[in-house]
């Protein structure tokens, strides 16, 4: 009863002191992390499935019902709940087809970037010397452009397509990792009982995978996850100008610079893209948030 | 300090060394521009003084030596696509793209800071939630979606601005948001981690118990110690405006060099393309350099180091 | 002691200190009855985090926010906790003063030490044509060689023991009637710690003024206070005259901490740790505190409070051993 004057915030604590939901010891997301949480499940499981969630398939056009509007608006059709394109393709199909494209890139943007740089990292960070100066000397100068600026430089010698983008977002996003890993290496390195391991006489590649790779994981964990919606921003951008996914591909970007053109006429072709894209970077950056909070509390506090 | 300038100059320099070679090795992968260059009915020997012009026939390193040097002149070629030279249309698109960064930065830093600074004072305050969420909103949304809404918004339901377009102020105003959206949020988060950070330190909290007013230890003394990483984080701010701009320009049709690079790359212009993205880079690495100066002049600890 | 009784300057009934969750809360200090008199050199001592500080800063009304206060402080006849704290402030600096532990991170590093000299002799409503030379007079006050070169450098030109007679200077450049002096000679070399301390005694005998000292010092305390208060897990326990406690400790801890500082006999160096670890806060059962590493423990000190028994003149414990330990 009491329940419907309460805000969904309220409402929320309320049942979460009944149903504990079983977190890890300490982590503790809250309503909005919860939400976020989920909604990061759902992307996943949307990329997962892909078409096969999809009502239509993505590229077939239906010339008899152009431009139709979301269903619940005048003229709109609960066939096509969100509405359809310029061609008459269901914006719902789209939308959901282009979150297997926006989730495969970033999450493997996000893995093989990470790899390469924890990779480079940890090199730079435990040798040190000459392998560090040079190492540090590429990252800088990867670090020096923005993204959009080196991914464009890479674009204009690799060219477009799922590939060449996937190949590009990991060519510019491997550098931030190294630079992570190197300084974590670094102070991890001189630690008491890193110093105590090597003296023991434990192999390099033992201390390195043993003891400083598992202390290092939270702060790569972290930028991982915030990574994912770098990469998801970057990938449709890259798309919007024209240089990032082609069609037949489906991505949210290649919708709006679509949409852009029926921007006075046809608003859900523009907005509905753009929406799937704030709510996906917006609950990747909160879980990233989180994670970080619960790994290291007193840093946020 | 001189020491310190030194050391910051040399590593700018090795920085943009390593980017030139990049951008160089990049230019290679895509092959002898000869075909590309010269007219079909260009003769043989044509084509060998091109090569020769340009270093082509030899090894790459003679060939990466030739690059930087023309490059340090200002040559990057011609324009494969306006047969004119590639850095004179990069230099037209230079200050277009200025105004407009400098204009989103000035318009980020009016509405960033304060907002930052009232936020970390009332800690857990409404504000405070505000500017968490403005923050977590400026870092999600795509800049070219801003962009569309506002056109959407103050264009097409509100006629107010003209939608696209450069040359009069009125131009300026969407573009301005656009990039001044994403920028201003990031600006008010490290305003606020800066300025928390500095009001809990140890003088702040001997100036409140020397009874010293609210507004001079917030004002005076923590906003000017927090405006030390605030102000080097404006220069790479700055970068992210130049990448945000390629994207906005884009948007609202504005002549920089975004615009310059996309069309470039869209044409398969190299010249241009490499003209433009390195221009941009020392652009950049021209500011920091200059902000990080400045941060050394403005800390009494740095002079003297 | 003074021979005068006079008004006491602050007067402190049942004060106690709380952090932490409401339903979880950690009693940083609990149940502290204090007077000072003006003119008076309180030492605080005790091991860290026994709320030496907690109450030095509690008893000023500069906790941070999230610290919860009950009991009763009176600053000159007024309830300090009653007070908005627009009045509270305005008694900061003027009347009551805090020099902090910290030297080499209390002063502003980006303002010349003038600067801040004069910023806060401003606020004191000294007319600006006097706030130059009323700056240096201020640092020759505190013992500043040279002052007029002084006044043009930045904090990080000077040394640990001179940024701490700025701060003093700073902090009393009022007169102020209370001095809070939270660990002030810690953080610097051992022959600049008299000289530090030798500032405390001249502003008592110039202005009257009463000095808190915290201290995990002993020797501080013997060298200038008047009176010492002993604190073990937040609580008081014992009190009385420099010369009475040092001469004859009567409360095990106060025994114990009196052991454990380093001292020479003959040719040899000797110290007696205090067996045993600090309380957890959190987890203190009904008794004495200090009962775990009691030598002298009984049985009904862990069940029962240890209540305040009066020794002589100004002279209490905190402990049911009758008569204190012989």
């Amino acid at each position: 009863m009491s329940n419907l004057t309460l805000s969904g915030r309220e409402r929320w604590h309320r049942m979460s002191r009944r149903v504990r939901f079983p977190w890890p010891q300490g982590f503790r997301p809250g309503f909005g992390g919860s939400l976020a949480l989920l909604f990061c499940a759902v992307m996943i499981l949307a990329a997962v499935a892909g078409p096969a969630l999809a009502p239509f398939d993505a590229n077939e056009s239906d010339f008899a019902a152009i431009m139709l509007p979301p269903a619940w608006l005048t003229d709109g059709l609960w066939e096509h709940p969100l509405g359809t394109d310029q061609l008459g393709r269901d914006v719902l199909s789209r939308l959901i087809v282009g979150t297997q494209i926006a989730m495969i890139v970033a999450i493997a943007t996000s893995v093989v970037a990470g790899v390469i740089g924890v990779t480079l990292g940890l090199i730079a960070g435990y040798l040190g010397g000459w392998a560090d100066a040079v190492i540090s000397r590429i990252v800088d100068a990867f670090l020096a452009l923005p993204f959009i600026l080196m991914a464009l430089a890479f674009i204009s010698a690799l060219g477009t397509g799922v590939g060449n983008i996937l190949l590009v977002l990991i060519m510019t996003n491997w550098a931030p990792y190294a630079r992570l890993v190197r300084s974590e290496v670094v102070s991890i390195k001189r630690r008491d009982f890193v110093v105590l391991a090597q003296m023991a006489g434990v192999s390099r590649t033992r201390i390195i995978l043993r003891h400083i790779l598992p202390n290092a994981a939270n702060s790569i964990l972290v930028l991982a996850v915030l990574d994912v919606g770098r990469a998801v921003i970057l990938e449709s951008s890259l798309s919007f100008l024209g240089l990032g996914i082609q069609p037949p591909d489906v991505s949210w970007g290649l919708m709006l610079a679509d949409g852009r053109a029926y921007i006075s006429i046809a608003w859900w072709l523009t907005v509905l893209p753009g929406i799937a894209i704030v709510a996906t970077v917006l609950s990747f950056n909160a879980v990233g948030e989180k994670l970080r909070v619960w790994f290291d509390p007193r840093g946020n506090l | 300090m001189l020491l310190f300038m030194l050391k910051r100059l040399g590593q700018t320099l090795l920085t943009l060394l390593v980017l030139t070679f990049i951008i160089f090795t990049l230019a290679r992968m895509t092959g002898d521009p000869t075909p590309l260059v010269m007219p079909s009915e260009a003769t043989d020997e044509d084509r060998q003084f091109f090569r020769e012009q340009y270093g082509l026939d030899r090894n790459l390193a003679a060939q990466y030596v030739i690059f930087l040097n023309n490059a340090a002149h200002g040559d990057f070629g011609v324009s494969f696509r306006f047969r004119t030279p590639a850095f004179d249309i990069v230099r037209e698109a230079v200050g277009p793209t200025l105004s407009l960064a400098g204009s989103a930065m000035l318009l980020a830093i009016l509405i960033g800071v304060p907002l930052g600074c009232a936020a970390a004072v009332r800690r857990g305050g409404r504000l405070d939630q505000f500017t968490s969420l403005f923050a977590s909103l400026g870092q999600a949304t795509p800049t070219f979606w801003v962009g569309l809404m506002l056109i959407v918004l103050l264009a097409i339901d509100f006629p107010i601005f003209p939608s696209s377009g450069y040359g009069t102020l009125a131009h300026y105003a969407l573009p301005t948001l656009t990039l001044g959206f994403y920028a201003s949020s990031s600006i008010a988060r490290l305003t606020r981690a800066n300025m928390v950070e500095t009001l809990k330190s140890d003088f702040v909290y001997m100036e409140r118990v020397l009874g010293l007013s609210g507004w001079s230890i917030v004002l005076k003394h923590a906003l000017r110690n927090a405006s030390l990483p605030i102000v080097t984080y404006l220069g790479l701010q700055f970068g992210l405006l130049l990448g945000g701009a390629v994207v906005t320009e884009r948007v609202f049709a504005w002549p920089g060099i975004g615009q310059t690079i996309v069309d470039a790359i869209l044409y398969r212009d190299y010249p241009v393309a490499q003209a433009a993205i390195l221009t941009t880079a020392i652009l950049f690495l021209t500011v920091n350099l200059a902000v990080d100066l400045i941060v050394m002049a403005l800390d009494p600890r740095m002079r003297d180091a | 002691m003074n021979p005068i009784v006079e008004v006491p300057i602050v007067e402190v009934q049942d004060f106690g200190v709380a952090f932490g969750l409401k339903d979880r809360p950690l009693h940083a200090v609990r149940g502290v009855n204090l007077t000072v008199r003006p003119g008076e050199i309180i030492g605080i001592a005790g091991e860290s985090g026994s709320g030496k500080s907690t109450l030095c800063t509690g008893l000023i009304r500069a906790l941070a926010p999230t610290a919860r206060v009950s009991g009763r402080v009176c600053f000159d006849g007024r309830s300090l906790y009653d007070l908005p704290m627009r009045e509270v402030a305005a008694m900061h600096g003027r009347d009551i003063a805090m020099v902090l532990q910290n030297p080499m991170t209390s002063l502003d590093p980006l303002f010349t030490i003038g600067n801040q000299v004069r910023e806060v002799l401003k606020r004191r409503g000294v007319p600006g044509a006097q706030v130059r030379e009323q700056a240096i007079a201020a640092l020759k006050r505190v013992h500043i060689t040279a002052p007029e070169m002084r006044v043009g450098q930045f904090p990080h030109q000077l040394s640990g023991g001179m940024r701490q007679r700025v701060l003093i200077a700073m902090a009393t450049s009022a007169s102020p009637r209370l001095l809070v002096a939270d660990e002030p000679t810690s953080a610097l070399d051992a022959t600049i710690q008299d000289e530090i301390l030798l500032l405390f005694r001249e502003l008592r005998d110039r202005t009257n003024a009463a000095v808190l000292i915290v201290t995990h010092e002993l020797e501080v305390i013997r060298r200038v206070c008047d009176r010492v208060l002993v604190m073990y897990a937040g609580r008081i326990v014992e009190q009385g005259p420099v010369s009475t406690v040092f001469a004859a400790p009567q409360h095990p801890y106060t025994r114990a901490l009196l052991a454990s500082t380093p001292r020479i006999e003959g040719t040899e160096v000797v110290l007696t740790p205090i067996p045993g670890q600090v309380p957890d806060l959190r987890t203190l059962g009904p008794g004495c505190a200090f009962a775990d590493r009691c030598p002298h423990v009984v049985d009904p000190c862990r069940q029962f409070k240890p209540e305040f028994r009066d020794l002589g003149p100004d002279h209490r414990i905190l402990c049911r051993l009758e008569g204190g330990v012989q």
